[in-house]
């Protein structure tokens, strides 16, 4: 734990430090705000402008650091041949995986609640109204970036950084499409319905977490439905990490 | 190993290697803005960027692509309709090209987000009032019907389109009845449906349909145009009734409008608002106006 724990506050520390957090945070930051620009443009309904561009633009954001970061974090450590310090150390490799893993969620956690605190004030301010729906619907965003970048590091575990930012990506919108390859699946027939009904079965089904529209809308939000996309969220989370670190293990660095 | 360098070496090591080249990146930033000037323009006829303009997506693609951002990027398409829409003088200038296009847009917006309220207020005021696509209005405001349930004026714009502009008084009451049952409508919308059936034409049910639909409208030009219109129907209420109080004292019908003045059963006749006069069928007894409501006006 202790060394989970001495991981996690390195990785944090690196994520915190590193220009493309910065920079995309930044960015993010600068995006959140043109979306008061925005809403002058439109005849009203100001807080729907703002919380739809305001949350759309912390999801998406929360997904490019996610791959990016993800796809990159064990892959530097071998670059920069620090993994060899590491594991000279008496410590599990799946310790570092997780150490890793988890410091990189410090590090979109920071950034979410960053953006997620602008949000707040962009609303408030503009709007004039405060609801906890928002910061609901940031949470879904958030827990889609920690299954992101768990897929990130995982695909990391076998290839190069860009062919995982990749395929990161790719999971990304195939996650966001499940209805949309289960609809097309129907259409089809033989070996390629059975191919798209596997990937609708095998990927996590992200539409899920899309808790956009109930807190532009202030539709209520079941408590349920939080607790079981929080419990879908680390199911995969685990999967995922557990063979990361599998495949991490059997690998010989040289 | 990393080596230490002390904070004021590095300063002026960049100092020294700025003032270098500080010149030739001046010039060279120079020279990117005066392309960037030069280059701004385009020398392609209007005609082909309109054509390209006019171009709106279809629904179900953008649906694929926007993944999680649906409502994201029905805003930002929704901002093109009130882009388009708010350029000056844009219903003097507007073409039917221009009108399908915001029809379109508005069709598409409602597609992404169909629980944003806006777009539909936008049909049924600009699109049936300045537009003159009440067909296309309904259509779109239909969606709305099953996305904001407990919304009536979604039923309440749908009936009075078609009233007032399809000419379909039994629909109308039909959804008149069913934006009376919804949460917060209007108590006068029952009555208004019954009197639908019962009085189509009357001037007096489209008068009380008006000052509805006003109340709901936040558009300011819409809201013009209903206000004119409202006048002009308030107007030739006023006229009929005095025409028939003068049958009542006379017994027969006035020959003339001036007759009805000069008995002092009306103050004054009054001004038809969109530049005509109220005209009277001595034959018939009835008031209109010479406009037939603006409808006659040349446009610009």
């Amino acid at each position: 734990m202790k060394a989970v724990l001495a991981i996690f506050s390195g990785t944090f520390k690196e994520g915190a430090r590193s220009r493309l957090f910065w920079g995309i945070l930044i960015f993010a930051i600068v995006m959140l705000l043109s979306s008061l620009v925005l809403s002058e443009f439109t005849f009203a309904e100001r807080y729907k402008i703002v919380a739809d561009f305001g949350l759309s633009f912390i999801a998406f954001f929360g997904i490019v650091v996610a791959i990016f970061v993800g796809a990159e974090l064990i892959h530097r450590e071998l670059d920069k041949r620090t993994i060899y310090v590491i594991i000279s150390k008496p410590i599990e490799r799946s310790v570092f995986v997780w150490g890793r893993y988890l410091g990189l969620i410090g590090v979109i956690l920071i950034n979410f609640l960053m953006m997620g605190v602008l949000l707040y004030l962009m609303i408030y301010f503009y709007a004039g109204s405060i609801n906890a729906l928002v910061m609901i619907a940031i949470y879904g965003s958030l827990l889609e970036a920690a299954m992101i970048t768990a897929f990130a590091i995982f695909y990391s575990s076998f290839t190069s950084p860009f062919v995982a930012a990749f395929s990161a990506f790719g999971t990304y919108i195939i996650c966001e499409s499940i209805d949309i390859i289960r609809a097309s699946a129907a259409k089809q027939s033989g070996i390629i319905r059975w191919i798209l009904n596997l990937t609708a079965t095998v990927f996590p089904d992200m539409t899920r977490f899309n808790l956009k529209t109930p807190a532009v809308y202030l539709d209520s939000i079941p408590v349920q439905d939080i607790l079981f996309i929080t419990l879908y969220a680390i199911g995969y989370i685990l999967i995922l990490i557990v063979l990361t670190s599998f495949i991490f293990d059997k690998r010989e660095f040289k | 190993m990393k080596l230490k360098i002390p904070k004021k070496v590095r300063i002026k090591f960049r100092l020294k290697t700025l003032r270098k080249h500080d010149l030739l990146r001046l010039l060279l930033i120079g020279i990117g803005l005066v392309f960037i000037l030069l280059g701004n323009r385009t020398v392609r006829s209007e005609v082909e960027k309109r054509e390209r303009f006019y171009w709106v997506p279809k629904a179900n693609y953008i649906k694929a692509v926007s993944l999680e951002y649906k409502n994201a990027i029905s805003d930002f398409f929704w901002m093109k309709v009130t882009l388009t829409y708010g350029d000056r003088n844009f219903d003097k200038k507007a073409t039917k090209k221009d009108w399908e296009y915001l029809a379109k847009l508005t069709d598409l917006v409602t597609d992404l987000d169909p629980r944003f309220f806006i777009p539909y207020m936008f049909a049924a005021s600009v699109l049936s009032w300045e537009g003159g696509m009440p067909e296309e209005a309904v259509r779109i405001l239909k969606k709305g019907l099953n996305a904001r349930r407990d919304d009536w004026r979604i039923p309440f714009y749908i009936g009075f389109n078609y009233f007032y502009f399809l000419g379909d008084s039994l629909r109308a009451s039909q959804y008149l009845i069913k934006a009376s049952r919804l949460p917060g409508s209007p108590k006068y919308l029952p009555l208004l449906a019954t009197r639908l059936r019962s009085h189509a034409g009357d001037i007096k049910t489209a008068i009380r349909f008006l000052q509805g639909l006003l109340n709901t409208i936040e558009n300011e030009q819409t809201r013009e145009k209903i206000m004119k219109r409202l006048k002009a129907l308030k107007d030739i209420d006023y006229l009929q009734t005095g025409v028939k109080i003068y049958r009542i004292k006379t017994a027969k019908y006035p020959p003339s409008l001036r007759d009805v003045l000069a008995l002092g059963i009306i103050d004054s006749i009054p001004h038809e608002p969109y530049g005509g006069y109220y005209t009277y069928d001595p034959k018939t007894g009835k008031v209109w106006s010479s406009t037939d409501l603006g409808k006659k006006v040349k446009k610009e």
